[in-house]
């Protein structure tokens, strides 16, 4: 980058503390103008602690250092003092209300500064300036409740953009995206570098950092631990910088097992489609065997999550389901639990995490008859044992007593696992079990995977990572149209194969 | 090991040095300098903001205290007598609105149902000439009834429980005009009216009796069994309750059950004081009963929390009721105290939890600490 030109956002020697706690000392970082800038770093390396100073969550004079945008030095006060004065977050998730129009969607919030008297067709008409400048291609003026996700992500960034902000910043944009979606978002992006809008771009995701970043800065332990040009970018680089020392060999050969039992079943199983967010499943065919992996491959919409939901007992399906040896007929949820079969949903905040209970109280869920004599909780012992899990897994937090919105999302995730493993499970359905995790603690949990694995309970995993499930999976069975297309051992197939199959090129 | 004995360790710390008491009692930490002292203090402090009545505990003996000190008569057998009285009825229904709240629930035909039970047991025994037992019965079996009615139309038909309770509140209400004519039941038999005139303690008999033996059993299974754990976690997340396997169908039918038959036994009890079945029995309690809840610290989004909380949120409310009389008020504030006490409750409550996460989290303790300040708080937020 030529360092002539001055920087559009300039941090010098940024720090903060809580306490005694230093999440960031001495961080400078320059964002120059129309360029892409990944921010990358694991839990605790103080990512969001940066991005809440940027965006003003956290007012500059609660830190010590300086912020200059465009040259001069600014003071941010708070997130809407930060958004007037040309910083626009695009937050992780998507808020969108449904029942308002595109238009209204991307300038909700600015409403008021568009004039005394609430126009649509003026909402419409800048909305539709917007959307031609940036070539977003978006219905402006349909009701925003038929989007797409990739759409919706659409909205979130062209709200960002209605106030024409100087650097415009990103928080993991793809973490709730397919990977189509995610190609859209991609072009999106370049789409609007080409508008020279300048962007920090805050992932864990490598490879988007590779095919769209002009530079990155990597964050360890609350300081810059590196600082790369796009020649220099490479995932060796990045991974060693985040974690500080290089990852454990991909290849790893795991015994094949000659003997085993089928822990589970699944012949001709068909669940009919009951929503127009839910694929229908046909003549799912495959088998679980005591400690293993499985990986149910496949894109989104395949039906890999619909198969995780029917083993659970969250659907209705015919043909045939032998847990053991025993066929099941009507499931439902608590008998499936019932016969050791526990799942974790990929929306760990609407389906998994108990926002009114402390830790200990959401591990023990669903198992507090475990620890209950003649009807009373032995609240020692549920303590204990929740805390032993807990410490197993290392879930980070002050105290086991906080309430689960604290946590950072590897945390969440080593929480719902610790669920899971409270209520000795014989087999585990994890979807997407590293959705929004950093690649650190992406690393502990693959450890606790095969650990439980090793216990000799089946596990089946989907997840849109490819290279997550390959490495994961000691069989890999490809999901494609609501049905299974292939299966192969570790070592048997790879990513081409899978894409193959998944993308339904073969049948 | 040594062994020590229980005290009272934050008034008077034991001097054998470095010896601390298992994990039970951090209180018994055996140093004597100060600054010991002072995180004793503090942990002491925190235990107490842990404490999910804290907020009605404090509100109740602040109002306490003005009412005594405006007029001394307040806190006389007599008042005090009265206010319980007062309270029995409601804070029975408050039990089982509580256990529905916190399953993610609630019910508005209470106060209705305590009023048609009333009638129709009162008629059973009278008109119908049933024995009085068999006619308390089946008044307390009609509160179940439509307890399931309403639970089978939320937990299996979908019907939203704000519409169907709602409905089942006009229901009941007219069903009361159909039974009574308009016009109490009266007179009743003997024993009823010696049931309402019962005194064990200072005035108090049956029905404080009840009220007494419901809190306690209702607190101690909300706080103390897996069926209360459930219902949190149900209150919390109804979905996540589904996939840890919990029948949240059938949990929350029976708390619709639980509400219709205390309303029913409530109803009959104030059937009992009056010595009359009184058409007009439990009009407007549904709102009376809800306010003392959420007062109390039951969250109306389900989840959060107590029986006990709930019931000292009813004795919130009669007290000031109460006490504006003693203090030689007009009845017409009462109600403007009671909107005021309600909304500045629930603002009290959320400012006490911000404050509580934000102090916390500026705390350093050990992980060790923690481990000891949460087992002593028992988990019980």
């Amino acid at each position: 980058m030529n360092s002539q030109t001055p920087a559009v956002l300039e941090v010098k020697k940024l720090g903060k503390n809580f306490g005694n706690v230093q999440a960031l000392v001495g961080v400078d970082l320059e964002i120059y103008d129309s360029e892409i800038h990944a921010i990358l770093g694991q839990n605790g390396a103080g990512k969001s602690t940066l991005v809440k100073l940027i965006t003003g969550l956290y007012p500059t004079n609660s830190a010590t250092g300086e912020i200059y945008l465009n040259g001069k030095k600014v003071q941010l006060k708070s997130v809407s003092d930060a958004r007037k004065k040309g910083l626009a977050y695009v937050p992780q998730e998507i808020e969108i209300v449904d029942n308002l129009t595109v238009a209204e969607n991307i300038f909700a919030g600015q409403i008021s500064s568009l004039g005394r008297v609430f126009s649509l067709a003026r909402i419409f008409n800048l909305a539709e300036e917007l959307n031609k400048k940036y070539s977003f291609g978006l219905p402006v003026r349909a009701i925003a409740a038929g989007l797409s996700t990739a759409q919706r992500q659409t909205v979130m960034i062209a709200r960002a953009l209605a106030s024409n902000p100087s650097v415009l910043l990103l928080d993991e944009p793809t973490t709730s995206l397919s990977k189509d979606d995610a190609a859209t978002l991609a072009q999106n992006l370049i789409n609007l570098k080409k508008n020279k809008v300048t962007m920090i771009y805050i992932t864990h995701r490598i490879p988007e950092v590779l095919a769209l970043c002009d530079r990155a800065t990597v964050l360890r332990d609350g300081k810059v631990a590196l600082k790369l040009e796009k020649s220099e970018l490479s995932p060796e680089k990045i991974i060693t910088a985040m974690i500080g020392h290089s990852i454990e060999n991909k290849n790893q050969v795991s015994k094949s097992q000659s003997v085993y039992n089928v822990l589970l079943e699944l012949k001709r199983v068909s669940v009919p489609s009951v929503n127009p967010q839910q694929v229908a499943l046909h003549d799912v065919n495959f088998e679980l065997r005591d400690g293993e992996i499985l990986g149910l491959a496949g894109l989104v919409g395949s039906g890999r999550s619909e198969i995780l939901s029917a083993i659970a007992g969250r659907s209705p399906f015919s043909g045939i389901l032998k847990v053991g040896n025993k066929e099941i007929s009507n499931p439902s949820p608590k008998k499936m639990r019932e016969l050791g079969i526990v799942i974790l949903t990929e929306d760990r905040k609407r389906e998994g995490l108990l926002f009114n209970l402390n830790l200990v109280r959401n591990v023990i869920a669903g198992s507090t008859e475990k620890f209950t004599k003649f009807g009373l909780v032995k609240v020692r012992q549920e303590f204990r044992e929740a805390s032993k899990s807990m410490d197993t897994l290392a879930v980070k937090t002050r105290s086991y007593l906080a309430e689960p919105a604290h946590l950072s999302g590897g945390n969440q995730q080593k929480v719902l696992l610790a669920r899971a493993l409270t209520s000795s499970p014989k087999i585990l359905l994890l979807d997407e079990p590293t959705k929004g995790v950093d690649v650190g603690a992406r690393q502990e949990i693959y450890q606790i995977i095969r650990r439980i694995k090793e216990s000799g309970t089946g596990i089946i995993v989907v997840s849109s990572d490819l290279d997550e499930l390959l490495l994961l999976s000691d069989r890999v069975v490809v999901v494609a149209n609501g049905t299974t297309a292939d299966q192969f051992a570790r070592g048997e197939g790879d990513e081409a194969r899978v894409l193959r199959f998944g993308t339904g090129l073969l049948q | 090991m040594i062994s020590v004995k229980k005290s009272l360790g934050l008034c008077k710390p034991l001097t054998v040095n470095g010896v601390r008491g298992n994990l039970g009692d951090v209180t018994l930490v055996t140093q004597t300098d100060g600054s010991r002292n002072k995180v004793e203090k503090e942990k002491f402090f925190f235990r107490l903001l842990a404490v999910p009545e804290l907020g009605v505990v404090v509100a109740l003996i602040i109002c306490i205290s003005i009412f005594q000190s405006i007029n001394p008569v307040f806190l006389s057998g007599e008042v005090v007598g009265s206010i319980i009285q007062a309270v029995t009825f409601v804070s029975i229904i408050a039990v089982g609105q509580a256990f529905l709240l916190i399953g993610g629930n609630f019910d508005l035909s209470v106060g209705a149902v305590a009023g048609l039970t009333a009638v129709t047991s009162g008629k059973l025994m009278t008109s119908a000439g049933l024995p009085v037992w068999l006619a308390l019965f089946l008044g307390l079996a009609l509160g179940a009834l439509i307890g399931l009615i309403n639970g089978l139309m939320v937990t299996k038909a979908g019907v939203p429980a704000f519409i169907q309770t709602l409905g089942m509140l006009f229901v009941a209400q007219g069903l009361i005009q159909v039974v009574s004519l308009g016009y109490p039941v009266y007179p009743l038999p003997d024993v009823i009216t010696k049931i309402g005139e019962s005194s064990f303690f200072f005035t108090l008999g049956w029905n404080a009796l009840l009220w007494v033996v419901i809190s306690i059993v209702g607190d101690f299974v909300i706080r103390k069994t897996a069926i209360g754990r459930n219902l949190y976690v149900i209150g919390g997340n109804s979905e996540v309750a589904k996939i840890v396997g919990i029948n949240v169908a059938r949990y929350q039918l029976w708390c619709f059950v639980l509400a219709g038959t205390l309303s029913a036994l409530a109803g009959m009890l104030v059937m009992a004081s009056l010595s009359a079945g009184a058409p007009s029995i439990g009009t407007g309690w549904e709102l009376t009963v809800i306010a003392g809840t959420v007062v109390g610290g039951v969250s109306l989004f389900g989840g959060i929390g107590t029986i006990a909380g709930a019931i000292l949120g009813v004795l919130l409310i009669q007290c000031v009721q109460s006490g504006l009389i003693t203090s030689g008020l007009s009845p017409n504030y009462q109600l403007i105290a009671v909107g005021t006490i309600l909304v500045l409750a629930v603002f009290l409550d959320v400012t006490r939890r911000k404050y509580r996460n934000t102090v916390r989290k500026a705390t350093t303790e050990s992980p060790s600490e923690a481990v000891e300040r949460t087992v002593n708080e028992g988990g019980d937020v």
